[in-house]
């Protein structure tokens, strides 16, 4: 081997170093940093009443574009609340502190996540000022973020500069599944 | 005398093992991510918008932080632990004044089962004896206690140099890494 070929070669190696050293990371964009379930099969609590029962049902699997049938994700629906590959559902009157939703990681193992729950604040969101759009985009934005992704600014429920489109967009489902 | 293709070798086998060193350094030390995300009430993308929302607007110190009410859901499937958060006003801009306390009201801490709820989407704890610039709201229906806004309106002051929660924001690009000093003469001059 020359010293030509030698340089190279060792610059190639370099190059693939370099991308591989910073691989670990970096992530796409719209990616919540590095979390995820286990595998694709979740099972899903819907601890929600009423009104707001019905729009987590339409959100994770009713509607045609709910996260259920549109991803590969499999979301089984399970009577109570766990502990372990769960994520489990609420809406209340957590008060008047400035937000509408949370998604929150309670258990997790490195970067798998155990119990996820999410939260929609019904002291805002039933105070008359928000539509049944504006309440399942809180949904469908809350339960996606358990999935691993992060806001964007798209026409999607993962937007959270609007409130108006309570549903994935294909880039959504395209980061899901690529998680899953 | 070494020949080209040994040391060649030799360079292949180091960049081997420092490739797999910079390679699974990267991968064990990536960004798990903060462990929640919100959704706000208030999202602007302007930073005077901020400060016209905002009922109080003011730097100052921490003072103390204690667990305050819980919320209950389901009989208790769902437990929300609040915070108190006492910020004592030091240079106030909007709707406070100098050596006023104003008391914070924020979701996370410990709940009843000692589960612990980690509420980072809002920038975290609040550290006793920090310093802060913070835009917040009067609670309606719960006088006496205040908000932060959202993850745009809390910043902290370390030597004179505000840090936000998360400097991609287009808000809080505005501060980041600006001075306090000056911060507060601009805030000013929206008063």
């Amino acid at each position: 081997m020359n010293k030509r070929r030698a340089s190279t070669l060792w610059v190639a190696i370099a190059v693939v170093g370099v991308y591989l050293g910073s691989a670990g990371a970096t992530w796409a964009n719209n990616r919540w940093g590095c979390w995820k379930y286990q595998n694709a099969s979740i099972n899903v609590y819907n601890g929600a009443s009423q009104a707001w029962y019905r729009h987590y049902q339409k959100k994770i699997w009713s509607h045609s574009r709910a996260w259920d049938p549109y991803t590969d994700l499999v979301l089984t629906q399970v009577s109570s609340p766990g502990k372990t590959d769960h994520i489990n559902c609420y809406a209340d009157f957590y008060g008047n502190n400035g937000w509408l939703g949370i998604a929150e990681i309670l258990t997790y193992s490195g970067c798998i996540i155990k119990e996820g729950r999410t939260r929609c604040n019904k002291t805002y969101l039933n105070n008359g000022g928000y539509s049944k759009k504006n309440k399942r985009h809180v949904a469908c934005q809350e339960v996606g973020h358990l999935f691993g992704l992060d806001h964007q600014y798209a026409n999607t429920c993962m937007n959270d500069s609007i409130l108006t489109k309570p549903r994935p967009n294909a880039h959504d489902r395209n980061m899901v599944n690529g998680i899953y | 005398m070494i020949s080209n293709k040994r040391i060649a070798l030799l360079g292949l086998a180091i960049l081997v093992m420092t490739t797999s060193a910079s390679a699974w350094y990267g991968w064990a030390n990536r960004d798990k991510g903060p462990r929640t995300q919100m959704a706000w009430v208030y999202k602007g993308t302007d930073a005077r918008e901020l400060f016209d929302y905002a009922d109080i607007v003011a730097l100052g110190t921490v003072t103390a932080a204690y667990p305050g009410r819980v919320v209950y859901v389901n009989g208790g499937e769902d437990k929300l632990p609040y915070q108190l958060v006492e910020f004592s006003i030091e240079s106030a801009v909007k709707g406070v004044r100098d050596g006023e306390i104003v008391m914070i009201e924020r979701a996370g801490g410990m709940d009843p089962d000692g589960q612990y709820h980690v509420i980072d989407a809002d920038g975290g704890e609040y550290w006793a004896g920090a310093r802060y610039l913070l835009f917040l709201k009067w609670q309606e229906n719960r006088s006496g206690y205040t908000y932060l806004i959202n993850d745009a309106a809390r910043y902290e002051s370390e030597r004179g140099r505000l840090t936000a929660v998360d400097d991609e924001d287009p808000v809080s690009a505005r501060f980041e890494d600006m001075r306090a000093n000056k911060a507060l003469d601009l805030l000013r001059s929206w008063n």
